[in-house]
């Protein structure tokens, strides 16, 4: 009972940011069907889905500090938070997927009458030879399927970061807020491009692309690599917050 | 019930020895005072059972259960600390709701009566509360949630004298009504000296006392008068402290008191200046 309490009171935290984000994606829809009513061509917009994994990424960066100390106030262990917190990662991935859904099938309906307003799944675009010939059905179940899975990883890996600053030292912090986005800004590209050649960026693009199952136009191997990616996540997060007490 | 059981707690922060091999025993059904200066390690204990901060060394029970990370133990215990853990933007009445969902005993009817008592708007952020008032929504939380174990660190902090009394007056009757263990972290010693019944005292991370407040109330006198006939009253007794101005002397002193001289009074030792002198010696 505790944890579906606890899970509760976490997704009650998530819910102004989650209608705001709404708000904001339907006013896209509504701005989009009738700027397709004044302008001649087709109007289209793609790739909404990664508006989505930022929002949960952001989302999961905000989640902790205050759920944990609400959760100790109240007698609940650090494992029955974390249990608690993967139901909630689950749930509201499920719920942007739900939203990805109506605002398609909004688009659908508005382009309809409009006729020249196109929605573009960011599953479409990176799987363009897979979904070529293939149904609306597959396309859509494959769909959820891959932004479930994209949110839950983007959630835990923001949930994983957000309880690391939490434990370091105000050292680290300083040392890793600047030094982390130096070392991806500044010194990576230049070690790359005039050192290497591009050879990191290549291979990183290499990397990411067998990951997702571009090359082989599988989407299921995205799907498998995003749960992975979740799951890492989720350990790190657990590793990290077993050990983590109230500060001050 | 068995009580809170400390044994042989230990915990460090950097260089800081907090606790060193801290053992004792909150029985059940009584009221305790947890005395000690600034940084004796008062807040560090009652966080440790509370299973906020990690022991180095040590373990502690709630009847008979291991506190750390066991949901069944921590049930069964409510610390109210400084430290605010509730959502800045939570109102009042819906801490009170949400409390009620984690504690099951959670007497919302008198939360919401004691609120009254105290003036506390129920509709307000707890972030727009002041000190004061902040102090008075956890202490009415701590006193609604009517589990077995109570833990009070620095309740009246922001307190005027009108709600410290209510406070006090509302704490006894909770304990009337139905006994529980309750333990008083506080710096208003005077204040907590007619509501306790235990008494432990830290100092420096160590326990340096920890018996009924009677008894430790009984364990030293002062005896003041000339200087020169106090020191030749003093020899061969144990002196834990001493005031002198001009040529009087006034001295804190353990043991029984026995017939003093003409010229010397003996007084007994309130808690205040007992402990004063104890964690100064």
């Amino acid at each position: 009972m505790t944890l579906s309490v606890m899970t509760k009171f976490q997704l009650r935290n998530m819910r102004l940011s989650l209608l705001i984000f709404c708000g904001v994606m339907l006013a896209l829809v509504v701005l989009a069907a009738v700027m397709a009513r004044i302008v001649p061509d087709t109007v289209s917009f793609s790739s909404m889905e990664a508006s989505a994994g930022i929002f949960a990424f952001v989302c999961a960066l905000n989640s902790f500090k205050e759920n944990f100390g609400f959760a100790l106030q109240n007698g609940i262990p650090r494992k029955r938070l974390f249990r608690s917190t993967l139901i909630m990662a689950l749930c509201f991935s499920a719920l942007l997927c739900a939203l990805d859904q109506l605002l398609h099938l909004i688009s659908l309906l508005v382009s309809q009458g409009t006729g020249n307003m196109r929605w573009f799944r960011l599953t479409e675009a990176l799987y363009d030879i897979r979904y070529a010939g293939a149904s609306q059905l597959q396309l859509t179940v494959e769909s959820i399927a891959f932004n479930f899975a994209l949110y839950t990883a983007l959630f835990m890996t923001g949930y994983m970061i957000t309880i690391a600053y939490y434990r370091m030292s105000r050292w680290l912090k300083l040392t890793v807020s600047i030094g982390v986005p130096a070392l991806v800004v500044v010194v990576y590209p230049l070690v790359d491009l005039l050192l290497l050649q591009e050879r990191i960026s290549n291979a990183l693009g290499w990397m990411i692309s067998a990951a997702l199952g571009i090359q082989a136009q599988n989407i299921w191997i995205a799907v498998l690599t995003l749960a992975l990616l979740a799951a890492a996540m989720a350990a790190f997060s657990w590793a990290l917050m077993r050990r983590a007490v109230i500060k001050g | 019930m068995r009580g809170i059981e400390i044994n042989g707690l230990s915990k460090r922060f950097d260089e800081t020895l907090a606790l060193d091999k801290v053992s004792l025993c909150f029985e059940p059904e009584r009221i305790y005072g947890l005395l000690g200066r600034n940084g004796a390690g008062k807040s560090t204990l009652l966080n440790i059972i509370t299973n906020r901060l990690f022991a180095d060394e040590g373990s502690v029970t709630i009847d008979g259960m291991p506190a750390l990370e066991n949901e069944k133990a921590q049930r069964l215990v409510y610390l109210m600390s400084e430290r605010d853990l509730y959502p800045p933007s939570m109102r009042v009445r819906e801490a009170f709701d949400w409390s009620a969902r984690f504690y099951p005993d959670f007497d919302g009817n008198y939360a919401h009566r004691a609120a009254d008592a105290f003036g506390l708007n129920v509709t307000k952020p707890i972030k727009g509360l002041s000190t004061g008032y902040r102090s008075i929504f956890k202490c009415v939380v701590a006193l609604s949630v009517n589990t077995p174990y109570v833990l009070l660190d620095e309740p009246v902090l922001g307190l005027d004298a009108n709600h410290r009394e209510l406070f006090y007056r509302m704490l006894i009757e909770k304990y009337s009504e139905s006994p529980f263990t309750c333990v008083i972290s506080t710096h208003l010693i005077e204040e907590v000296s007619s509501v306790v019944e235990g008494i432990v005292m830290l100092k420096q991370g160590r326990i340096i006392r920890d018996e009924g407040r009677e008894a430790l109330l009984a364990s030293g006198y002062t005896v003041s008068g000339p200087k020169a006939l106090v020191d030749e009253y003093l020899a061969g007794r144990t002196t834990i402290g001493a005031d002198e101005l001009g040529g009087l002397k006034t001295a804190y002193v353990l043991g029984k008191p026995e017939g003093a001289p003409q010229g010397l009074e003996i007084a007994p030792m309130d808690l205040q200046r007992l402990f004063i002198q104890l964690t100064n010696a």
